[in-house]
């Protein structure tokens, strides 16, 4: 809508980018972070954040509670994300010849995390949503839940089903013959640990 | 054996995330985006955020607050807008400006072209009533021949997923939400479907087959039941997520259109022998007027927040009204009428809430002396006129050339 010449101004105009732009330095680095998990691009994980924070100055003054704004950031990357992956799908019928970027590696890897990576970008949107939440952002179920509008049971259940094709996934792959597929007791006791 | 547990994947997960070629985002690039998304939804985005965080649906009344201190916002936010009441705007398809495409809704040229969006045009695929947007593509809903009321899910493209039948959707511009029908399980069975912004069903219930989605109330969707027989009258029912069916009440005779965070209703409640009629907003439960009747205007719709009213002349002449106002839905206060000049005939065919802001209107003129136009105008609460559409020339045979396709439209 065109502006009003009745409309109030306060002058607040600087201090509230003042205010974002604060917390855009503290948190950027960790939702770029979130969105690169999230999309397995950097390029992608860059318009992401850039598309969430966009969202979010537009809502800057409504929502000052540190906790809610990082929760509604969050949820914004993931429903970005996934409507990026809906076009992506409906393009999906124009073959591409290049290949999925391949695991960012900088640290010695006995082929696991390598091979892990690779299946985690391979799980669903959602599940994928939910294993970056809880093991990269270390959430709650209850947490992940209110943070990408589902119940905690679907969280439970999705987080269950990723762990299952992961493991499922590593125990057909023959560098990674050595693990196991099916849960441990140290998987249970660090489930319970949480 | 090594055990593959959750801590080799969030070992891996950290060493991916650890990336030192992910560029932080300026934020002159941020505000332009936003500016972006501001010019392309045209949508209350800062409403549906602060629902979100807030976790439930906040009625409609309590966000928009008229007296709330106004901030100073470089991206003109106009979530909050403090308005003067009783204003007179100039209504003039030749003077409007140009606008953007609606993104809420679309129209049909010609009965043959179907516009969605900014960017596709698809055959009609039958005889096309309505349209929401639903996810990146769009539901549309329609009658086909031999096959009756169908609703079509669209992709960007324009390729249809699906059809099947079904009955006009809802759509909440607020947080993205569509809700519609699926008429295929089983005799006097219906399914009805909620999805999100991105298109992902959120939640689906079974519901009696005549059902028809209305509006949003936080997560529950408000439904009007269509009866089957003369003896049986049509009924506002909620549908909650986990199916649960609550009666909501029977809209009075004359029923337009719910505000589902009130229960408010419009309604025509008296209708005078030269083809005047008297007006009223009902509380659909106890079927008490929140404000005296009206027999200056004919009250349309709510607006999706439920602050303000769409309404017409009084008098119904079938052309069209030459007149759309918007009141304040709380007490019935003129808050502007859009009128054309004198001289100029003018009617507008249909009207829509596009958004909590703005109206869309097809309308018909001419001076007189040259040949109608049609065209689609946007109005916005601050009194904008724009031009949304081509402006068509009078063709034979082909009235009115644009239909909006906004549940709605009227």
């Amino acid at each position: 809508m065109a502006g009003g010449s009745d409309r109030t101004v306060s002058g607040r105009g600087a201090d509230r980018d003042a205010e974002f732009a604060a917390y855009m330095a503290a948190r950027q680095p960790s939702l770029l972070r979130t969105a690169y998990l999230l999309s397995g691009d950097p390029h992608t994980a860059e318009d992401l954040v850039q598309t969430a924070l966009a969202k979010l100055y537009l809502s800057w003054d409504k929502v000052r509670d540190q906790q809610m704004i990082d929760g509604y950031v969050r949820r914004i990357l993931v429903n970005e994300h996934n409507s990026l992956w809906r076009r992506a799908w409906k393009r999906r019928e124009h073959a591409s010849e290049t290949l999925p970027e391949q695991g960012y590696t900088h640290a010695p890897d006995d082929g696991l995390q390598a091979a892990l990576w690779n299946f985690v970008q391979t799980l669903p949107r959602k599940q994928r949503a939910v294993v970056v939440l809880r093991y990269y952002e270390d959430m709650s179920e209850a947490e992940i839940a209110r943070v990408l509008g589902i119940s905690p049971g679907t969280v439970k259940s999705q987080a269950s089903r990723a762990l299952a094709t992961l493991r499922g996934r590593a125990a057909e792959t023959d560098a990674l013959a050595g693990y196991r597929s099916d849960p441990t007791d140290t998987d249970r006791e660090g489930e319970e640990a949480r | 054996m090594s055990p593959l547990d959750e801590m080799d994947l969030a070992r891996t997960l950290r060493t991916q995330a650890d990336r030192p070629d992910l560029t932080p985002i300026g934020l002159d690039d941020i505000k332009s985006t936003a500016r972006g998304i501001r010019r392309r939804r045209r949508i209350g985005t800062g409403l549906a955020a602060l629902a979100i965080v807030a976790g439930a649906a906040v009625p409609g009344t309590l966000l928009l607050d008229r007296d709330a201190p106004r901030v100073d916002d470089p991206i003109d936010d106009p979530d909050v807008v403090q308005l003067e009441y009783g204003r007179e705007v100039p209504l003039d398809l030749r003077d409007a400006t140009p606008g953007e495409l609606p993104t809420t809704t679309g129209f049909v040229i010609d009965g043959r072209t179907v516009q969605l969006g900014d960017d596709l045009q698809i055959d009609d695929p039958g005889t096309t009533q309505q349209a929401v947007p639903l996810g990146d593509g769009w539901f549309v809903q329609g009658y086909a021949e031999g096959e009756g009321e169908v609703g079509w899910i669209v992709d960007a493209d324009g390729t249809t997923a699906d059809g099947f039948p079904s009955a006009a959707p809802a759509h909440d511009p607020a947080t993205g939400r569509t809700a519609y029908v699926v008429r295929e399980t089983g005799p006097d069975r219906a399914e009805l479907v909620v999805a999100d912004e991105a298109g992902e069903v959120q939640w689906r219930a079974e519901v009696d087959g005549d059902t028809v989605p209305r509006a949003f109330s936080g997560d529950d969707v408000i439904t009007v039941v269509e009866p089957t027989t003369t003896a049986e009258s049509r009924e506002l029912r909620r549908v909650a997520p986990d199916g649960t069916v609550t009666p909501v009440g029977i809209p009075p005779e004359g029923f337009a259109d719910l505000d589902p965070a009130t229960g408010r209703v419009t309604a025509q409640v008296d209708v005078l022998a030269d083809n005047t009629g008297c007006f009223a907003v009902l509380d659909v439960a106890t079927g008490e007027p929140a404000w005296e009747r009206t027999c200056d205007y004919g009250l349309l719709d709510f607006s999706p927040d439920g602050r303000f009213l769409s309404a017409g002349a009084a008098y119904r002449s079938g052309i069209g009204d030459p007149t759309i106002s918007v009141l304040d839905a709380t007490t019935g206060e003129t808050v502007v009428d859009f009128v054309p000049p004198q001289g100029l005939q003018f009617a507008i065919i249909q009207s829509a809430w596009e958004d909590a802001d703005s109206l869309l209107i097809s309308v018909e003129q001419s001076d007189g002396e040259e040949p109608a136009e049609y065209a689609v105008l946007r109005l916005d609460l601050d009194g904008t006129v724009e031009l949304v559409s081509e402006v068509l020339p009078y063709a034979a045979n082909a009235v009115p050339r644009l239909s909006l396709l906004h549940p709605q439209a009227h």
